[in-house]
């Protein structure tokens, strides 16, 4: 069942995140990403990590899409009229390169590790997570934030209204 | 219990994809969201890895790795708005300023 | 205390840093009082340190500064106040400090006060860090600085071509002895590993044998250092020149401290010298010939600063006797009492030339001059410590003590007899001088007074020129013999002859002043008559040292240049013409056959192939964000495949 349920999500991310290739409308686009992100965040649940999971929905899922949409609906566009790219000519390199990127990345993965022996999901409590958080890595969430104030500071800049 | 090569497999197919979607589609906003699902097949792997060894450091790295995102889409979404107030455009094509002439010889 | 050390070079060389790069902002009056505050400074440090048990048997020392630590060896700039120390840093700030006062009023006039403060205090600076420094490396930067110092105030009025050119002479002459010692320090590091002077010491009295080959060459090496920095023979020739410069400068630099480096550094080495007794014999050996050199050179002087100068050097030969006979203390003492006598002889020989429009022949002075009865009093008091006046004047009695000592060294009866020979001459020339300048002065009206900030080092420097003497009394005397008691730790005691021997000499030493006196006012009188002293212009150019120096190693120099130049003529440069010829007709070849034809062609290939090469790589430029994308996967499949690979 435990499975069934896995590799059912694990389907889904990847077509919503194929949609995205192909859908033209940007809409569209954006809401199969929201499934590919929600998905995904079943799967770290799956996998034992509930904290992450719930960080996923809330800010992929919740506060990243909204910018997304309300970037559309300001800019107000409409369905591409580009080609898709199964028709043009130029989509085969790419896709052949994708390909063999990743077959490579397989190869790596299954020449890597082995499996270990117990068969239970460990869950990481989020207690487990915050405690490593704020215990070795306290500095690395000091620079993070100087990260995002850095990031408010250029937006700020970038979006005011006197140009100089 | 899924094996970790499995999670492993969906992370590069997701990375792929991702590379993909940058690779053939012109609108910035899709390629932004190229971005999103590569960064999300890199998050798979950290939290499939830190599982694999039931430690939070995956956990801890794809906290950052949203940070990080978090912190690149808000400017990278002002760029974009403000490439279509300049330039009235959000194709990728028409966006070709650091273009090579070699008609035009060096500058 | 220990932390103060610094203080003592440091005063001088801040306020020469401070004169030099905000000099500009500041007035003559600034900048004459900064440098006299701080030579002032330097001087009270001093006198703390005396205060603060400098004078105990145990040595005060500061380690300022580490300039590198490579491995084990570690030079510092390290301060050591021993008694020797203690001695030179008195008399170096103490004379130091009332020169700067005497060139406040001296120097009023001029209008490169600033340089001339800079490099007055830059040279007390280094003259200070030289004689307080405890490894040999930090004393050859004082010696260096203190030899630059010298060089540029010798020619402090640079215009002058011939005073340019005497700067020169002393920097030249005196860099061969500096080179020379630098090679001894060379091989002393070499062998001990360490420039330490108290470490030096225990390892040369530990590892060298006495006589030994290496501590002999090492000690010669050092001594010539000295003879070049202390004008001896025959690195003299700079001194008597050096007298262009300002007289302050004379009085400080070229008879009380600079030219007395060299004593204090072989009075250092001391230990490095009692292993070699030849070496030891050359210095007295060479002390005693510059004796007799310098005074009877200052007999046929008419130019009283030269006459001073030969003065200078005859009286530091007597410092080398006294090292060479292995009376360091008596040196020391000679040092002392020289430094007081003859700074007063410079600065009131350079007060009469002041005030008498930079006259400086002494038979025109003593005719038309003009003197106050100050200078005559204090020239008196000069001349006769010079001469060494017995009993009453300091000179007598640090001559007395050099004079007994030397008697029982090797051959001392030789070398006393040149030496008191010596003194019958020195009383002769200074006392010739006096009466030549003062005989009849009193008929003349002082011209211009002179300046109160002059007068009182004058009056201290006299005072001392009397006074200092009473510190040791003679061997058999009955009075105090502190000097030397006080200086038994660094040196050990000096042997005397028996008594009965001991009063013999000191009656003929004494008598002989007099006598010297009396013959000068003979010469006096018959010289104004226009009688020339026999061989006076040999004497008066310095026994024709100049003239040989000139003939032997300018002329051969001259001479080897010309070989030179005659071989390039007919040599080289007919190869060279032969030469350019080949060349001409090699280069004519080139640019026909080889230029037209493969290089045209094949740049002109080189450029087509660039340009069709740029135009290939730059169709990869072009602007279009997903063909970046895919050059950058492209790239990442390349990298991992090959990794994988």
């Amino acid at each position: 069942m435990y499975e069934i349920i896995f590799y059912l999500t694990a389907a889904v991310t990847v077509l919503a995140a194929g949609s995205i290739l192909i859908v033209r409308n940007p809409i569209h686009a954006a809401l199969y990403l929201v499934i590919a992100l929600l998905a995904l965040a079943l799967l770290f649940f799956l996998l034992g990590a509930p904290l992450l999971a719930a960080l996923q929905v809330m800010i992929y899922a919740g506060a990243i899409m909204v910018l997304f949409l309300f970037l559309i609906m300001v800019m107000n566009l409409r369905p591409t009229q580009e080609q898709l790219p199964f028709l043009s000519a130029g989509w085969k390199v790419p896709a052949f390169l994708a390909l063999i990127l990743w077959l490579e990345l397989l190869v790596l993965f299954f020449g890597l590790l082995p499996e270990p022996a117990d068969e239970t999901i460990t869950v990481i409590e989020p207690k487990v997570v915050g405690e490593s958080l704020f215990g070795p890595y306290l500095l690395v969430v000091e620079a993070a934030a100087i990260l995002l104030l850095a990031a408010l500071i250029a937006v700020l800049y970038l979006s005011r209204k006197k140009r100089l | 219990m899924i094996p970790l090569s499995h999670s492993l497999i969906i992370a590069a197919l997701l990375f792929t994809l991702g590379l993909l979607i940058i690779m053939l589609r012109r609108e910035l906003l899709f390629i932004l969201m190229g971005l999103e699902v590569m960064f999300n097949g890199a998050a798979l792997t950290a939290i499939a890895a830190g599982q694999y060894w039931t430690n939070a450091d995956g956990q801890v790295l794809t906290i950052f790795l949203t940070v990080v995102t978090a912190a690149e889409l808000a400017i990278a979404l002002i760029l974009v708005w403000l490439v279509f107030e300049r330039l009235n455009t959000t194709r990728a094509d028409n966006l070709k300023l650091l273009k090579d002439n070699i008609d035009r010889g060096p500058p | 205390m220990n932390q103060l050390l610094w203080l003592i070079p440091g005063a001088p060389i801040l306020s020469a840093l401070i004169i030099v790069l905000l000099g500009g902002f500041l007035r003559y009056r600034h900048i004459a009082v900064l440098a006299s505050c701080a030579a002032a400074a330097a001087f009270l440090t001093v006198l703390l340190a005396w205060l603060n048990g400098a004078a105990n048997a145990q040595p005060l020392q500061q380690t300022v500064y580490t300039w590198v630590a490579v491995g084990d060896w570690r030079p510092t700039v390290g301060l050591m106040l021993d008694r020797i120390s203690l001695v030179m840093v008195s008399v170096v700030s103490g004379v130091g400090l009332l020169i700067h006062l005497y060139s406040i009023a001296f120097m009023a006039k001029d209008n490169d006060y600033r340089r001339y403060y800079f490099f007055l205090n830059l040279f007390l600076g280094g003259m200070l860090l030289l004689v307080l420094a405890d490894n040999l490396l930090l004393l050859y930067l004082g010696w260096e600085l203190v030899g630059l110092c010298s060089f540029a105030l010798i020619g402090f009025w640079y215009r002058d071509p011939v005073r340019a050119s005497a700067g020169r002479k002393a920097f030249i002459t005196t860099r061969i002895g500096d080179l020379s010692l630098a090679l001894g320090i060379f091989l002393l590091f070499s062998q001990f590993n360490t420039l330490s002077l108290p470490v030096l010491f225990d390892a040369i009295s530990e590892q060298w044998q006495p006589n030994s080959q290496l501590a002999a060459i090492t000690a010669f090496m050092i001594f010539a250092g000295a003879v070049g920095k202390s004008a001896q023979i025959p690195l003299q020739v700079w001194l008597p020149d050096a007298m262009a410069g300002p007289s302050p400068v004379s009085a400080l630099i070229h008879a009380a401290t600079m030219v007395t480096a060299g004593v204090y550094l072989i009075a250092r080495m001391h230990p490095l010298f009692e292993l070699t007794p030849l070496v030891q014999w050359t210095v007295a050996a060479i002390g005693a010939v510059t004796i007799l050199y310098g005074a009877s050179s200052a007999l046929a002087q008419n130019d009283l600063k030269r006459v001073l100068a030969y003065s200078t050097i005859s009286q530091i030969g007597y410092m080398f006797l006294a090292l060479g006979c292995g009376a360091y203390a008596f040196a020391l003492f000679h040092l002392v009492t020289h430094a007081f006598f003859k700074s007063l002889l410079f600065l009131t020989a350079g007060a009469i030339i002041q005030a008498n429009n930079h006259e400086h022949d002494i038979h025109r002075l003593g005719s038309h001059g003009g003197h106050s009865l100050l200078m005559h009093g204090c020239f008196l008091v000069g001349a006769a410590s010079l001469a060494g006046i017995p009993v009453i004047t300091a000179g007598f009695y640090s001559k007395e003590a050099i004079l007994t000592t030397v008697w029982p060294a090797s051959t001392g009866q030789l070398l006393w007899v040149i030496a008191a020979l010596g003194t019958l001459v020195t009383s002769i020339y200074i006392f010739r001088t006096y009466f030549l300048l003062f005989q009849n002065s009193q008929k003349a009206v002082s011209i211009s007074p002179v300046n109160r900030m002059m007068v009182w080092p004058l009056f201290i420097l006299a005072l001392l020129s009397i006074t200092a003497g009473f510190v040791e009394f003679p061997a058999g005397w009955p009075g105090p013999q502190l000097w030397s008691t006080w200086l038994e730790n660094e040196f050990g005691t000096a042997t005397h002859p028996p008594l009965a021997t001991v009063y013999v000499l000191q009656l003929i030493a004494s008598l002989l002043p007099l006598l010297g006196a009396g013959i000068a006012f003979l010469l006096v009188r018959r010289e104004k008559t226009g009688y020339r002293l026999p061989l006076s212009d040999f004497l008066r150019d310095g026994w024709k040292f100049d003239a040989t120096y000139k003939i032997v190693l300018v002329g051969g120099y001259f001479r080897l240049a010309h070989f030179f130049k005659l071989i390039e003529s007919l040599l080289i440069d007919a190869m060279l013409h032969k030469m350019t010829r080949g060349y001409k007709v090699f280069a004519t070849y080139c640019r026909t056959g080889f230029e037209y034809g493969v290089l045209n062609r094949g740049l002109n290939g080189l450029l087509s192939g660039l340009r069709f090469g740029h135009a290939q790589l730059s169709t990869a430029q072009n602007g279009l964000l997903n063909r970046y994308a895919l050059m950058i996967c492209a790239g990442a499949v390349f990298l991992l495949g090959y990794w994988l690979w």
